[in-house]
């Protein structure tokens, strides 16, 4: 799972986030496109995509888009 | 709300209007209304009807229940037996596989299940996760034996590990309103609540969501031993568009399949959300000849959720009507 593909679905997925903005080490409050809509749209992402789920206190200690990263690659079930 | 950000969330939830019950009306005058066009539309009289369940979480009282006072309002005889269920978005499913073994038992030729919910009265308007979200609404549903060859399943669950995710937490006996704090206050996120009025976590319940109800609507596909090819329409509770849609994509199910007119019309109507779907989507289809297959599915509060494969032919009443008074806000 690589964070560029990680982050081209947020871009893809967030309304008004522009292509090409986001960085590993932007902070998400920075972001201002970044509330609870995005939130619970970018959650059902990662399940349709990563077959992934984030919880909530889970996505609160995430400071950074590649915080964000490492906690969804770190739940995607390695091919056996 | 900014209106960009309120542009946002209606495109996601695709909810373009509600209906609102005005002060004084209840669930169960909006439930009685639809009983009696049933109950008309059916040429059925009270007497036939030997029991009534209602599904509710917003009673006129905490007792007696509101079963018992649908029963004097509509005259049913003394031995039909009434009493309440109290479930949220799973309930139609809850009441409708009651209703149907209390008949497979014997005791019983013809059930009148009640569900729906004046949610909009247990939200504060200054609350963003949940105010733009819910309709009132009331429905009447009949289930009658029949000795023609129709197998219903049903598959119901619970985990209530995760209560805390849907909850009104003042004004029962846990924590009654004379004990509490009633003050407005606002979340971490600026939405405004007091505690006897209804709290949503949307990332838990999106997260319940995704996590329990594909699986659920799997098994019940397993039971019955078919593919999704084989059901002509999959009835989601009508959360919003955005969870039923992420539903029928991980199902891969075709749209075509997939309803969503009654949530973009009504909003999420709780236990009456459901039968709203039929009577608004799906009547054509179901008043026609043929046999229809139909998976219902609910899932909310509790955490419950629960679903049911069924055939649907010929219904005699399938509509939805307008309760007097009742305010449409877009």
């Amino acid at each position: 799972m690589k964070i560029e593909a990680f982050i081209k679905l947020i871009e893809d997925n967030v309304d008004g986030i522009a292509p090409g903005s986001l960085q590993s080490d932007t902070v998400l409050t920075s972001i201002p496109q970044w509330d609870s809509l995005a939130v619970l749209t970018m959650l059902a992402q990662f399940d349709a995509e990563y077959g992934v789920q984030v919880s909530g206190t889970e996505m609160q200690r995430c400071s950074t888009v590649s915080d964000l990263f490492s906690t969804v690659s770190s739940k995607v079930t390695k091919p056996s | 709300m900014e209106s960009t950000q309120a542009e946002r969330l209606l495109s996601l939830i695709g909810i373009e209007a509600r209906r609102v019950s005005p002060r004084g009306v209840t669930t169960l005058d909006l439930c009685e209304n639809a009983a009696r066009t049933l109950l008309n539309g059916l040429n059925c009289p009270p007497a036939a009807i030997d029991a009534a369940v209602f599904v509710t979480q917003t009673p006129d009282f905490s007792q007696p229940c509101n079963a018992n006072l649908l029963h004097g309002r509509m005259g049913f005889p003394k031995t039909t037996a009434a009493f309440d269920v109290n479930q949220g978005c799973s309930g139609w499913v809850y009441g409708l596989y009651l209703a149907s073994a209390m008949i497979e038992a014997g005791g019983c030729k013809r059930v009148l299940l009640l569900a729906g919910d004046t949610v909009t009265q247990t939200i504060n308007p200054r609350d963003r996760s949940t105010a733009l979200l819910f309709g009132d609404a009331g429905s009447a549903t009949m289930i009658e034996r029949t000795e023609l060859p129709r197998e219903s399943i049903f598959m119901l669950h619970s985990d209530g590990t995760g209560h805390e995710a849907i909850k009104v937490p003042v004004g029962a006996f846990r924590e009654p309103f004379v004990d509490a704090d009633l003050t407005e206050r606002a979340d971490s996120e600026g939405n405004v609540r007091r505690r006897d009025q209804l709290h949503m976590n949307g990332v838990e319940v999106l997260n319940f969501t995704l996590r329990e109800e594909p699986a659920a609507v799997r098994a019940l596909l397993d039971a019955a031993g078919v593919t999704s090819d084989a059901v002509n329409h999959f009835v989601f509770h009508q959360a919003n568009r955005f969870i039923v849609q992420n539903l029928a994509k991980r199902l891969r199910l075709k749209p075509d399949k997939v309803p969503v007119g009654a949530v973009a019309e009504f909003g999420n109507q709780s236990s009456a959300s459901i039968p709203g779907v039929l009577c608004h989507d799906l009547p054509a289809v179901l008043t026609a000849e043929p046999p229809t297959r139909v998976l219902a599915s609910g899932f909310g509060v509790g955490l419950s959720w629960a679903s049911c494969l069924l055939w649907l032919d010929g219904l005699k009443v399938c509509q939805w009507v307008r309760y007097a008074g009742s305010v449409r806000r877009s």
